[in-house]
């Protein structure tokens, strides 16, 4: 008797080894994505996906000033050319071809009502297996997470900068200025490097950088490793003789903030051993730059401040990385926040 | 105090040899109260207290800072990983600064004024003199003097960190005419370059920054993070005792000190293109 179950359950396990061979290594099972999931079966793969979303979100802490408007504008660049060639946008119907995937990638402009600000940062951080939703290109860069999150917080409202109404990837300046303001001069809220004026030395090191992954960025990284040889060098010619746009005069609130940066760039911090960075940058008085280091000289505060933030997390690599690096993790929040207003202010 | 110290050692000896091997009734007396009241509590007592007298007063002609004395002043500051030296003038202001070295006159004492700019450091010359600690907030006074002209190793012997068996330093004793005319260069600028490749080096020195931390008097060079290069190529040293200052071991720090000495606060500057951390290491080279 005892036997005979054991025959019995035998033979069925054997049975169902058997078919699921069959219906999966055996080609049974249609993987066509011109036929949609059984409605039971999209049902429960979704309430798995979002499970696991809501699960592995968990303790994630979204930044205090995430609506900030410097973040959503680096946020909506982004956006144009990474996300709504897939999920569409305010100004760009969804790709009919896309339209064609299975799942097919919802569009985003109820996605802030649906998730949480923590469950969009894992899911653009991370991206979602088996439905074409590809993970953030630099796994040390959270703070361009946040800023697509910001964006897509308020999508609906803010539509994509009005100086290149649909975006797309390419090697000119007017994709560029996408990002970067009209002639690379900046964004009204200085999220982006003001490239007008450049070094173009360095322009092209930090495009080399991007495309061959020796800086970190989910955002410029793609669009650098898109470029040729040639278009480096073109854009970054193209930049380096472009007139900067005058510098921001600083606010008053700043003004004792510009004080304290105009002495750490002069002289540095020696108790803190923090060298003056007029040593290789501007120091204001007229020093001739090293055309591989980035004039600093009327670069929008937000744009710096989040700059060396990255140097001293140590996630900011580059040509002269461990140089900065060495430098910037001795910066406090507002040593940090006065070299940046007293750049700003400073004209080129 | 040696011929002191002997005598006591041989008592000492022969009492255990006499406790070890005299017949029991003949030793006892070792062992009475007496013995013991006078020879051991009494007698070390009058010793040791004599001794720290002694010490105390020398140690006072050590470490008490002369007054209208002919004295060299220098300040020796221990960093992680290397010494600051600061030559002083008579009313204690600096007259230049150096590093990793320490030149001094035969025959005549030296003042030095020991301190820490991060952790304790160990100042120590065997040669020369006993060591002394080197505390951060502190100023310790060593007075030393050497007798003969030579160059003297000189070790932290305190540990620091990574680094701290890689810190030395050499102590230069010259004779008072070699002295004075060394004390006249090193207080002057660095010398001018002499072709246009050593031209050049100072050029690519000057701009790519590397006076955010170092000086070289006489250039716009005048940072004070690193050691001075002033007379970098006149120095027995490289990295605090580590190598010869040659264009070859200076072009191999330029590029990666961190592999050469692991800690130390340099970056490296191993993205600079053939060619260029040489073209600077041949100029610091020339500076002598």
């Amino acid at each position: 008797m005892r036997a005979k179950t054991w025959l019995i359950a035998g033979l069925a396990t054997a049975g169902v080894v058997a078919l699921a061979l069959l219906g999966a290594w055996g080609g049974l099972y249609n993987v066509a994505a011109s036929k949609p999931h059984l409605d039971v079966t999209r049902w429960a793969l979704h309430q798995a996906m979002r499970n696991s979303v809501a699960f592995h979100a968990r303790g994630i802490v979204p930044p205090p000033d995430l609506d900030e408007p410097s973040r959503v504008e680096r946020g909506v660049g982004h956006y144009s050319i990474g996300c709504a060639p897939c999920h569409g946008g305010p100004d760009q119907a969804q790709n009919l071809v896309v339209q064609h995937m299975q799942p097919a990638p919802p569009t985003l402009d109820e996605a802030a009502d649906h998730w949480s600000a923590r469950e969009l940062f894992w899911i653009v951080k991370h991206g979602v297996k088996y439905t074409g939703m590809p993970a953030w290109p630099a796994n040390n860069r959270d703070d361009e997470v946040w800023a697509v999150v910001a964006y897509l917080r308020q999508m609906p409202a803010s539509p994509p900068p009005a100086e290149s109404p649909s975006l797309r990837m390419s090697a000119t300046p007017e994709s560029c200025n996408g990002c970067h303001g009209p002639a690379g001069g900046g964004g009204p809220h200085g999220a982006t490097p003001r490239l007008a004026g450049q070094n173009e030395a360095y322009l092209a090191r930090t495009l080399r950088d991007y495309a061959q992954g020796k800086r970190q960025s989910g955002i410029m990284a793609p669009v650098a490793h898109a470029l040729s040889e040639a278009e480096i060098d073109r854009l970054a010619a193209h930049y380096a003789v472009l007139t900067p746009p005058p510098a921001i005069a600083p606010a008053t609130s700043v003004a004792a903030g510009t004080r304290l940066g105009e002495r750490l760039v002069r002289a540095g911090a020696p108790e803190s051993r923090v060298p003056a960075c007029g040593a290789c940058h501007e120091d204001g008085q007229g020093r001739a730059v090293d055309p591989r280091y980035p004039r600093l000289a009327g670069q929008p505060a937000p744009y710096l401040t989040q700059q060396l933030r990255l140097w001293r997390a140590g996630t900011r690599g580059g040509g002269f990385g461990p140089v900065m690096t060495a430098v910037a993790r001795k910066l406090t929040d507002e040593q940090i926040q006065a070299l940046a207003d007293y750049y700003e202010s400073l004209p080129r | 105090m040696t011929v002191g110290g002997a005598l006591i050692l041989l008592l000492v000896l022969a009492l255990t040899a006499y406790a070890l091997l005299a017949a029991p009734e003949t030793r006892g007396w070792l062992g009475s109260r007496r013995t013991i009241l006078w020879g051991g509590i009494a007698f070390p007592t009058v010793t040791v207290t004599a001794l720290l007298i002694y010490g105390l007063l020398v140690a006072r002609g050590i470490v008490t800072p002369a007054v209208g004395e002919d004295v060299q002043r220098v300040e020796v500051v221990g960093e992680q990983f290397w010494w600051r030296v600061r030559y002083l003038d008579d009313d204690g202001r600096v007259l230049f600064e150096t590093a990793n070295e320490l030149h001094l006159p035969v025959g005549r004492t030296v003042e030095l004024a020991l301190t820490s700019a991060d952790v304790i450091h160990s100042f120590w010359v065997p040669a020369l003199a006993g060591k002394l600690d080197m505390i951060p907030g502190r100023t310790n006074i060593l007075r030393l003097r050497a007798e003969r002209a030579g160059v003297y190793r000189g070790q932290c012997t305190e540990f620091c960190g990574v680094q701290h068996a890689r810190m030395a330093f050499h102590a230069v004793a010259l004779e008072a005419e070699a002295y004075d005319a060394w004390l006249r260069e090193a207080s002057g600028p660095a010398v001018e370059p002499a072709t246009s490749g050593l031209r050049e080096g100072r050029e690519r020195f000057l701009q790519l920054g590397c006076g955010a931390c170092h000086a070289v008097r006489g250039t716009g060079a005048a940072g004070v993070l690193g050691p001075d290069l002033t007379r970098i190529g006149s120095r027995q040293s490289l990295g605090a005792g580590m190598m010869p200052v040659t264009a070859e071991n200076l072009a191999a720090w330029i590029a990666d000190s961190q592999h050469l000495k692991p800690g130390n606060l340099m970056p490296p500057f191993d993205m600079l293109p053939d060619g260029e951390a040489q073209a600077i290491a041949r100029y610091l080279e020339s500076l002598k």
